[in-house]
């Protein structure tokens, strides 16, 4: 069944030059682009910077309104849905877990905001005291983390488990699409694995979609049944993972591939 | 062969903490070799880099045991002014981000005849052209002309390559060179590395995190844990057969293009906190082999039997 539908996406950014910021043209971010989320896939998103990749993850996100296209989720357009609403369908994790945190709330208060939201959502009765807390527990047991971790800050976490909250705050609000933009690159390396288990674990546990935003072919592998491969906005190769990476067809593709050492091939 | 920079027992701890972040590291590299240096976060290698050439201040760091020799002399105990000579000289420099190695308000060409003027007897513009070139920039004399700013990452970088070369350097240390740039730029710039290291005949270490691109463009492999160097040797041996259970079990961790899906044999744990370091062994509490000993006693460094790699843990020295 088809979750979400993307027609003709279209953005550009202006650029601006000199010492009065002159408008001097723009920039195609995006350059008419088409796909389609069959629910519960999971889609890879290639490409350098400039790609449009993250461009893509952020109007998918809601971050951002295209110039042109449009975003059907089960026949509905994007616009049909008020900003709370994309939210509780749609949500994302970054890069860098430091920066996507707010350093002054604990992990319980970070949890507590989607959880209530989802309720209110869901047209439950809002969860509080008590009630409140087991929710939070339970979504950081989840995640391989310790109950007690609720009462933290997250500076008190390592790199692994900050991205472990993120996780868990991103799942508290209920998505049935997950938007991981670079999940792992900021990690350690004896660390991404453990996160990518996770990932993957808790896709199929919640029947998640996914899509994941990436400039490594071995972590979009691992990780994604189709893959969509972006040059300069544009998409240059599409079709299922395994098959593009054993038989690339635009140079992009190889180029992307040839950048991969040989022992991880 | 005589080494060109030989590390001796160097121990070094930050002050705040006392973090104790390099222990007990001994390594050696020959001229024109390539030396490369894994690790994680914490794990030392960045220290280590920085201490080489003393960059450290001394109200942050102090080695409190160890040597450093280059060409012989150790550098822990030179003189500032033949520091300075050194740095950029015969020891250059290269680091993760380009773009705070160099001076936003000077042209390229102008930093690269600064360097000449210091270590090679005087400005020279078509010398300075010439390095451009050595990095294969195109259209040298408009780079020459250029400001940072003007110049994408990927150049920036090789700008900063040509000012390590004009130096004449004998060993180039590079820090994870290619970490900030694109994935197919970092291709470009370790085969430019690697080809002007074989051209000019320069040691390199190469250190960085990820160890994929170490095993393409190194001749030997350190791997470094928790501060020390658990595993040293030739890098295809070091990849293809690891012996310390660290890297074991790291490498069968990463995902890999013909693995497919499916989950992965993740390492259990994180790195350890180096103010609060096990006893023993600092992998034991990640470690699915690990043993009494590894609990009452540090393994340290040693060669293994009849081979040029050496490996820091108990299960492959026996009980002597």
């Amino acid at each position: 069944m088809e979750l979400l539908k993307a027609e003709g996406l279209t953005k550009s950014f202006p650029v601006e030059a000199g010492l009065f910021r002159r408008a001097a043209g723009g920039v195609r971010a995006l350059d008419d682009v088409s796909f389609s989320l069959e629910a519960g896939e999971s889609v890879g998103v290639v490409g350098e910077s400039g790609s449009g990749k993250t461009t893509l993850a952020r109007i998918l996100a809601g971050f951002l309104a295209p110039d042109g296209g449009k975003l059907v989720w089960e026949g509905r357009p994007r616009e049909f849905f008020s900003r709370n609403a994309w939210a509780a369908r749609v949500q994302m994790i970054f890069q860098d877990p430091s920066a996507s945190l707010n350093p002054k709330l604990s992990v319980q208060t970070l949890l507590a905001e989607p959880l209530r939201q989802r309720a209110r959502w869901d047209g439950l009765s809002i969860p509080r005291g008590p009630a409140l807390v087991q929710r939070i527990e339970e979504a950081l047991v989840e995640v391989g983390l310790a109950p007690e971790a609720r009462l933290a800050y997250p500076h008190q976490f390592s790199g692994g488990q900050k991205q472990r909250i993120a996780i868990a705050r991103a799942l508290a609000a209920g998505p049935r699409l997950l938007l991981a933009d670079e999940p792992v690159s900021a990690l350690d390396l004896s660390i991404q694995a453990q996160i990518l288990n996770l990932l993957a674990d808790l896709r199929e546990k919640h029947n998640l979609t996914m899509v994941l935003i990436s400039h490594d072919l071995t972590v979009v592998r691992q990780l994604t049944d189709r893959v969509m491969v972006l040059h300069q906005g544009k998409a240059a190769e599409c079709g299922p993972t395994a098959g593009v990476l054993a038989a690339p067809q635009s140079p992009v593709t190889q180029a992307l591939l040839e950048a991969v050492p040989a022992f991880l091939r | 062969m005589t080494a060109l920079l030989k590390i001796q027992n160097l121990s070094l701890e930050y002050r705040r903490g006392p973090v104790r972040a390099v222990r007990d590291v001994s390594l050696e590299i020959h001229p024109g070799e390539s030396l490369g240096l894994a690790g994680e976060s914490g794990s030392g290698k960045s220290t280590l880099a920085l201490v080489l050439l003393r960059l450290l201040r001394p109200d942050e760091a102090r080695v409190t045991s160890g040597r450093i020799l280059f060409e012989g002399k150790d550098i822990l105990t030179l003189p500032e002014p033949s520091l300075r000579a050194l740095r950029g000289g015969p020891i250059g420099m290269v680091f993760q981000d380009p773009f705070s190695s160099l001076n936003p308000v000077l042209t390229v060409g102008r930093q690269i005849e600064e360097v000449l003027e210091i270590h090679a007897g005087g400005r020279n513009r078509p010398r300075a052209l010439d390095f451009l070139d050595q990095v294969r920039l195109p259209d040298p004399p408009r780079i020459y002309a250029a400001y940072p700013h003007q110049l994408s990452g990927g150049q920036r970088q090789r700008v900063c390559l040509a000012m390590a070369i004009a130096g004449g350097p004998k060993l180039l240390i590079a820090d994870e060179p290619t970490t900030a740039l694109d994935v197919t730029v970092q291709r470009e710039i370790l085969n430019l590395l690697d080809a002007l290291r074989r051209d000019l005949g320069m040691a390199m270490l190469l250190i960085a995190h990820n160890i994929g691109l170490l095993s393409e463009r190194t001749d030997r492999l350190a791997v470094m844990y928790a501060g020390e160097v658990v595993e040293l040797g030739p890098t295809a041996q070091v990849l293809g057969a690891p012996s310390h259970p660290y890297t074991q079990g790291l490498l069968q961790s990463l995902p890999k293009i013909s693995k497919g899906s499916g989950r992965l044999p993740a390492l259990p744990g994180q790195p350890p906190d180096l103010r609060r370091l096990p006893s023993g062994c600092p992998f034991r509490p990640r470690c699915p082999s690990a043993f009494d000993r590894c609990v009452q006693e540090p393994p340290r460094l040693l060669a293994l039997e009849k081979s040029i790699r050496s490996v820091a843990c108990h299960l492959r020295h026996g009980t002597s």
